[in-house]
C-alpha cells in the first residue's frame, strides 16, 4: 500500500513538472497560442453547426430528438477537448519518437514508458473548446429542463473518465503498431477521423455491416453513454459495456505496449 | 515537360517509400463519407424519404469517396513551413518554377491515393451495389472535365493559402478556418441541394468550394442539366483564371518579403 502511495506521489510530482514545462512553452510562443485557440474555437463551433445542419429537416432520428442530438455534439466537444488537451500531442509524437530512436531516452528513465510517451505534452489551447462545450451543454440542460444535482455531476464526470480511458486505450493500441511500422507518421490523422464516428447514435451504423461495426462498436459508447446518463436513459447494460470496453482495452493496451517493446530496435528502428 | 517528368518520377519514388502513410491518409479520407452516408440514411429513414432520394444519397457519398481523393491537396502546410524555414531558397535557383514541385508532388501522391481508394470503392460498391445504377457512360466525359477543373481550383486555392506563410509564422488558424468552410460548403457534409436550404445562397456564389467537389459529383451522377453544366464549367474556368492571377500577385509580393533564413 505504501509503495502504491509512493508511486502516486512520484507520478503526481512528475506530472506537475510536465504541466509547468508545457505552460512555459505555451507562454514562449504566444502567437501560436492565439492561432491555435482560434482554430479550436472554429472546430468546436463546427461540431455544433454540423449537427444543427444535419438535424435541420427532422425532429427525431431513431428516437433521438434534435436537442438530444445537439447534446451529443456538446459532449463530444467536452470529452475530446479534454482528450486532445492531455493526450493527443503525445500520441502524435509517438511515431517520430520511435522512428528517430528517441524512445531509448524514455525507456532508460525510472518511469513508466507508456505514461511518459503519452502524457509528455499538454496543449492548453484546447481549454477554449472545453469552455464552449460546457457552455453549450449547460444551455441545452436548461432548455431541456434537466435538473442538475451534485449526484448527476459526479456520475457524469465518472462516466466521462471511463469514456476517455476507452478512447485513450483505443489510440494506444493503434499507435503501438508504430513500433513495427515506424514510418506510419500519420496514424493519428486516421484516429482523428475515426473519432467522428462517436458523435452519432449507435443505431445509425446498422447499415455498415457486421465486420466494420465490430471495430467501431466500442467507440460508439464514448459520447452516447454520458449523454444517455444526462438524459436518465442509461441502463445497466450501457454501463457494463462502457466499463468492460474501457477496462478491457486499457489492460490490453498495457500488455500490447509491453509486448511491442520487445521488438523495438532503437535508433531509426525501421 | 522533361523537368516536370523528372520531378514526377522523383516524387513518385518518394511516395512509394511512404506508401503506408498514403494508405492511412486515404483511409482517413474515406471514413467521413462512409459515416455521413449512414447518418444521412438514418435521417432519410426518419423523414420517410422516398427510394429515389435514398438512392441519390448513396450514389452521392460513394462517388464522393473517389472525387474527394482526386481533388485532394495537402501542400498548404508544407509550403508555409518551407517558407518559414527558408527551404524554398534552393528551389528559387533551379530552372523551373517552384510551383512545379508542388504539381509533381500532388500528382504523384494522387496516383497512390487513387490506387488505394479503388480498394475502398470496391468494398462500397459491394455493400451498396443495388443503389448504384449510375449512367456513367453518359457522364464520364463531362464528369472527368469538371473533376479535373475542381482539382485545379483546389490546388491553386491551397497554394495561395500556403503562401500566406510569407506574412504569418503560423497558418494553422487560416488552414482550419478554410477546412471548416470547405466541409460546410463544398458538399462534403451534405449534397449541395440540401446545403442551400440552410446556408444562404450567396455563400455558394462568392466562394469556390462547391466547384471543387459538390458540382463535379452531381455532374458525374447526371443530376445537372446541360445549361447548368455549361454555366458550371464557365464558373470553374473563371475561378481557375482568377486564382492563377491571385497566385501570381501573391507570389511576387511574397518573394519581396521573403528573407530566405530559417526559423
Amino acid at each position: 500500500m505504501k509503495e502504491i502511495l509512493n508511486n502516486i506521489h512520484h507520478y503526481r510530482k512528475v506530472y506537475g513538472v510536465i504541466l509547468k514545462l508545457n505552460y512555459a512553452k505555451m507562454m514562449t510562443y504566444r502567437a501560436d497560442f492565439i492561432s491555435s485557440s482560434i482554430a479550436h474555437t472554429i472546430w468546436a463551433t463546427f461540431t455544433i453547426i454540423q449537427m444543427i445542419l444535419l438535424t435541420s429537416k427532422t425532429s427525431h432520428v431513431f428516437g433521438w430528438s434534435r436537442d438530444e442530438l445537439l447534446m451529443l455534439a456538446a459532449v463530444y466537444n467536452v470529452i475530446f477537448s479534454f482528450f486532445y488537451m492531455f493526450f493527443s500531442r503525445g500520441f502524435n509524437s509517438i511515431s517520430n519518437t520511435i522512428h528517430l530512436g528517441r524512445l531509448d531516452g524514455i525507456l532508460t528513465k525510472p518511469i513508466n514508458s507508456q505514461f511518459m510517451i503519452t502524457c509528455m505534452y499538454v496543449t492548453y489551447t484546447h481549454l477554449i473548446r472545453l469552455i464552449i462545450g460546457i457552455g453549450f451543454l449547460s444551455y441545452l440542460l436548461i432548455k431541456m429542463q434537466i435538473s442538475v444535482t451534485p449526484f448527476l455531476i459526479v456520475g457524469f464526470v465518472g462516466i466521462i473518465v471511463l469514456s476517455i480511458v476507452l478512447n485513450y486505450s483505443f489510440w494506444m493500441i493503434v499507435m503501438t503498431l508504430t513500433i513495427w511500422f515506424p514510418k506510419l507518421s500519420n496514424l493519428t490523422d486516421l484516429l482523428y477521423q475515426v473519432n467522428q464516428v462517436t458523435k452519432f447514435p449507435q443505431e445509425m451504423y446498422k447499415g455498415l455491416g457486421i465486420y466494420l461495426l465490430f471495430f467501431l462498436f466500442p467507440l460508439t459508447f464514448i459520447i452516447v453513454s454520458p449523454v444517455k446518463y444526462l438524459l436518465h436513459r442509461m441502463d445497466m447494460s450501457d454501463f457494463v459495456y462502457l466499463f468492460v470496453f474501457a477496462g478491457g482495452l486499457f489492460v490490453a493496451s498495457r500488455y500490447f505496449w509491453r509486448f511491442a517493446l520487445r521488438y523495438y530496435t532503437s535508433a531509426s528502428g525501421s | 515537360m522533361k523537368k516536370l517528368r523528372a520531378l514526377l518520377l522523383m516524387e513518385f519514388q518518394h511516395f512509394s517509400e511512404y506508401r503506408g502513410d498514403i494508405f492511412v491518409y486515404t483511409m482517413g479520407a474515406i471514413v467521413i463519407p462512409v459515416v455521413l452516408l449512414n447518418v444521412w440514411l438514418a435521417i432519410a429513414d426518419a423523414k420517410g424519404s422516398n427510394a429515389s432520394e435514398i438512392q441519390y444519397l448513396v450514389q452521392y457519398f460513394v462517388v464522393q469517396v473517389f472525387v474527394n481523393v482526386i481533388v485532394s491537396t495537402w501542400q498548404a502546410t508544407f509550403l508555409a513551413n518551407a517558407i518559414q524555414r527558408g527551404e524554398i531558397s534552393a528551389h528559387l535557383l533551379k530552372p523551373y518554377p517552384y510551383i512545379m514541385v508542388h504539381i509533381a508532388n500532388n500528382i504523384s501522391e494522387k496516383v497512390w491515393k487513387i490506387l488505394f481508394s479503388l480498394v475502398a470503392l470496391v468494398i462500397l460498391v459491394a455493400m451498396y451495389h443495388s443503389y448504384l445504377t449510375i449512367p456513367l457512360w453518359q457522364t464520364i466525359l463531362p464528369g472527368s472535365l469538371v473533376v479535373l477543373l475542381g482539382a485545379v481550383i483546389k490546388f491553386m486555392w491551397s497554394q495561395i493559402l500556403g503562401m500566406s506563410g510569407f506574412w504569418t509564422s503560423n497558418i494553422y488558424a487560416i488552414r482550419e478556418y478554410n477546412q471548416m468552410l470547405y466541409n460546410l460548403i463544398s458538399g462534403v457534409l451534405f449534397p449541395i441541394k440540401y446545403a442551400t436550404q440552410v446556408i444562404p445562397a450567396f455563400v455558394f456564389v462568392v466562394l469556390p468550394y462547391q466547384y471543387m467537389l459538390g458540382f463535379p459529383i452531381n455532374v458525374l451522377l447526371g443530376k445537372v442539366s446541360q445549361t447548368e453544366l455549361f454555366q458550371g464549367v464557365g464558373i470553374q474556368l473563371i475561378w481557375v483564371i482568377v486564382l492563377y492571377i491571385v497566385y501570381r500577385i501573391v507570389w511576387q509580393k511574397g518573394l519581396q518579403r521573403y528573407g530566405g533564413y530559417g526559423g
